[in-house]
């Protein structure tokens, strides 16, 4: 237990916005997200909400005096308590009689009317997350943390969900941090997002930003597929196992890029020509887009087109790039 | 949160240490006179004897009975698996009476029909009350592994060529081994601390030796056997963790289980219905209705206020430990699950350990250890709420572990992210969450404290008599009829820990 399972992570979250930590499992995120709300009490480093320092070497403000709203993986519901009675739990700002009026309101807003009375074991597990939902609104913080709130759900309900963060800091002006190891989720949901590995954040910005521009090839792995290549590059172009590229950015010697399987286009190969070509090994079709596998030159290629290309498996092929391949950095 | 394991631990353990020291101080003359003799000999070879017995008896009547009632299609299985677990709330020495007060020449049998029936005591007698006494741990151990066990691989096992019964051998039963173990550790610790059935059929075990001692106030004598019990039950307890030790290493892991299919008995459902029903008519039929003539002969003036003042001293002995044991418990349970699992199954064994020693060897450790460091508490009833709430801790764990499961951590972090200090957690969260679990391991150990019965024999005040020692006593003193209206009373607290436990094992 030597090694930090978190270090050198920093960012800072604004009201109104939703921000995602978003890595592989094991990665540090949720020791991130308990040590924000006031669960880990040995770290370094330093928590601040605005003006006010939560947490630094010197001093600890416990969990009950961060105002900072939490909804757990698993919801943590208290069994004893109704929906109602759990989403009252936390307001303690107003007086006594107004309590509850906010806590009734509180589950409308999250669209559970007419549930006030039901118990946690009789709520299916969405509605369970909505309460967890309303209880930490209700208790008026500034930020809310959301830990993995899109793993237990179905599709449909994702999407909602989605939607119900996004209007809560964009309407409600909150500061929603959400960790989550499914990137597709926090490319579709946040404003912005920090890539960690290994207790570290890789890489932060907008999710289309990120997306496009991957600083490393962990990044550009992970959010989305992408085809790494090893580039001899000169200047602004490099060369190989496609033939020449064009890369985003000048670079000398050894480097390796990053081209997304929908940043080639497949053609049908020439008859003749230096160009290489490659063997269709695999094809996938997902609906409106299909995926191919193309073995060329002693390695695959991944490569995504619309669904009308026209290619079975066999078909000799020759790999375009449509853009500037991204030079990425190799190491982790 | 330490301070309860050490309090338990030192409790159950300072007594022990007194004994020794007691046991060691004799000349060494005289500890050779009293341990090399024939008489021990015989005493381990009569403890040996029953225990290996009672192990034959209730695994062989076990087994078939756990797969009856778990995978073959036998009408009334659910009946059948209640009347004989039942018997698991009785205690031995109740069991032990009605086998005697039925038979022989006072019996039941022969006062109503003039035939006596041979008397049931000394082997015969301990083996069958003990045998009767023991089956439902076995059973239980037994049936729950049956019940989630992997069916598909018997069926692997029959598509593969082999028979029904050739696969139940080879698949099923080594499956069941870790059952059988557990199990039978548990009925031969309850053998060899057995008291009052031995006592009271006559048949001269190691515990009997030591409560004879006693009596006799032969103090190095029995120091002695005490050590000698001590050894036997710790021996028992290394033997099972190092077979299930060794098992551990080749479990794989959970399979999603197979529906398990029902077994067609065809003919075969008469003899086992047979089977099955003469267990039941023996070990529950028969008890009832000998206790229900007994109590209608008995004669109720006197017998009244006996009742009254027992039933009060057992309830305001019993309350008072069971609350102490319950906090002891509650800070171990709670420990055992906030750390690791090697951590907390350390915790969990030291609640054990006041459960495993032997309780006449664990008395006469605190009537050692009394005299010599607190004389004004000793023949009090203080005494006596420290050995039954130390005896009696590992009972209060485990209702209180399965209320700690069902409330994760988490729930408490809720609870503090949203505004609420460590206190007002613990008071509005934690506390109530825990409520049933509390109430239910208040009654149990309530009532395992109204129904035990050497640490009351050994430890009570002079004159103090308290349900279980009026039945054993007048059992003793072949009069069944006064006996009856306490054994009944008895009865009553068996069947309300009976609801209690299953109550326990319903809730999620």
């Amino acid at each position: 237990m030597d090694q930090p399972v978190v270090q050198g992570v920093s960012f800072d979250v604004r009201p109104a916005e939703v921000f995602a930590l978003v890595g592989p499992s094991g990665c540090g995120k949720t020791t991130t997200l308990r040590a924000i709300a006031g669960f880990e009490r040995n770290c370094g480093g330093e928590v601040r909400l605005g003006d006010r320092v939560l947490q630094d070497a010197t001093r600890f403000v416990g969990p009950e005096k961060r105002g900072i709203g939490l909804v757990f993986q698993d919801y943590a519901l208290f069994p004893h308590l109704s929906a109602l009675g759990n989403v009252m739990f936390g307001i303690r700002h107003l007086p006594r009689r107004h309590r509850r009026q906010a806590a009734v309101e509180a589950l409308w807003m999250v669209g559970l009317m007419d549930f006030e009375k039901r118990m946690p074991h009789d709520l299916s597990g969405g509605q369970q997350q909505r309460v967890a939902l309303a209880r930490a609104v209700a208790a008026g913080p500034s930020v809310i943390l959301l830990d993995e709130p899109f793993s237990n759900l179905d599709p449909d309900l994702r999407y909602a969900t989605c939607n119900e963060i996004q209007q809560l800091a964009h309407r409600g002006g909150l500061a929603l941090v959400l960790v989550t190891h499914d990137q597709q989720e926090a490319l579709s949901t946040a404003d912005r997002l920090a890539v960690m590995n290994e207790g570290r954040i890789i890489q932060t910005g907008k999710p289309q930003a990120v997306y496009d521009e991957p600083e490393t090839a962990f990044v550009a792995h992970f959010l989305g597929h992408t085809n790494l290549i090893n580039v001899k590059s000169n200047g602004r172009f490099g060369t190989c196992e496609l033939g020449s590229l064009e890369l985003n950015q000048p670079a000398q010697g050894r480097v390796c890029v990053s081209l997304r399987p929908e940043q080639i286009s497949m053609q049908p190969a020439p008859s003749a020509g230096s160009i290489p070509v490659g063997t269709v090994t695999a094809r996938q079709f997902k609906g409106h887009d299909i995926t191919f596998r193309v073995r060329l030159a002693h390695r695959e290629f991944v490569v995504q087109t619309e669904h009308e290309a026209a290619f079975g498996v066999g078909d000799q092929v020759c790999l375009v790039p449509r853009q500037a391949a991204m030079v990425v950095d190799r190491q982790e | 949160m330490w301070v309860p394991a050490v309090i338990c631990g030192v409790g159950v353990l300072a007594p022990v240490v007194c004994l020794v020291a007691d046991a060691a101080q004799a000349e060494p003359r005289q500890i050779w006179q009293t341990v090399w003799r024939w008489r021990n000999l015989e005493l381990i070879w009569n403890t040996l004897a029953l225990g290996v017995a009672v192990l034959g008896m209730t695994t062989f009547i076990a087994i078939p009975v756990a797969w009856l009632t778990t995978r073959s299609d036998l009408p009334f299985k659910r009946l059948f698996t209640v009347a004989l677990i039942l018997p698991l709330a009785v205690p031995g020495y109740l069991i032990a009476y009605t086998l005697l007060s039925i038979s022989g020449q006072y019996g039941a049998a022969f006062v109503l029909t003039g035939v006596p029936l041979p008397r049931i005591d000394g082997f015969l007698g301990a083996m069958v009350a003990l045998s009767l006494y023991q089956l439902p741990y076995l059973l239980l151990n037994l049936r729950a592994t049956l019940l989630d066990l992997d069916c598909g691989l018997e069926e692997i096992a029959q598509s593969l060529g082999h028979r029904p019964w050739h696969a139940f051998f080879t698949v099923v039963l080594p499956q069941l081994r870790p059952a059988l173990y557990a199990g039978w550790l548990l009925v031969a610790l309850h053998v060899i601390n057995d008291f009052g059935v031995v006592s009271l059929m006559g048949y001269p075990t190691l515990s009997f030796a030591l409560y004879q001692k006693l009596e006799v106030l032969d103090g190095v004598g029995a120091s002695w056997v005490a050590l000698i019990l001590l050894v036997a039950a710790g021996s028992l307890i290394g033997i099972e963790w190092w077979l299930l030790r060794r098992l551990r290493l080749y479990r794989v892991g959970t399979a999603v289980p197979a529906v398990a299919g029902v077994v067609a008995l065809g003919i075969w459902r008469w003899p086992a219905m047979v089977f099955l029903l003469f267990l039941f008519v023996g070990s529950l039929f028969v008890p009832l209705a000998t206790i229900c003539y007994w109590a209608t002969q008995a004669d109720y003036g006197v017998l009244w206020l006996q009742l009254q003042t027992a039933l009060m001293h057992s309830v305001g002995v019993g309350l008072p430990a069971a609350v102490a044991a319950v906090a002891l418990a509650a800070p171990i349970a709670y420990l055992a699950r906030r750390y690791s699992s090697k951590r907390s199954l350390f915790l969990e064994r030291f609640a054990f350990v006041g459960y495993a020693v032997p309780p006449l060897a664990f008395a006469l450790g605190l009537v050692v250890a009394t005299l010599a460091f607190a004389r004004p508490l000793y023949q009090t009833v203080f005494i006596l709420v420290y050995a039954y709430s130390l005896h009696f801790l590992a009972e209060a764990v485990a209702p209180l572990r399965a209320a700690l499961f069902r409330a994760s951590p988490r729930v408490e972090e809720a609870a503090r992210s949203l505004g609420h200090g460590q206190l007002s957690t613990l008071v509005r969260v934690t506390l109530p969450l825990l409520r049933p679990g509390l109430v239910a391991a208040v009654s149990l150990v309530l009532l395992s404290c109204i129904k035990e019965l050497p640490l009351t024999l050994v430890l009570a005040p002079p004159d103090f008599e308290t349900l279980s020692t009026q039945v054993w006593k007048n059992t003793e003193d072949i009069r069944y009829a006064e006996a009856a209206p306490f054994a009944i009373l008895i009865l009553v607290v068996a069947s309300v820990s009976v609801f209690v436990l299953l109550r326990i094992e319903r809730s999620p």
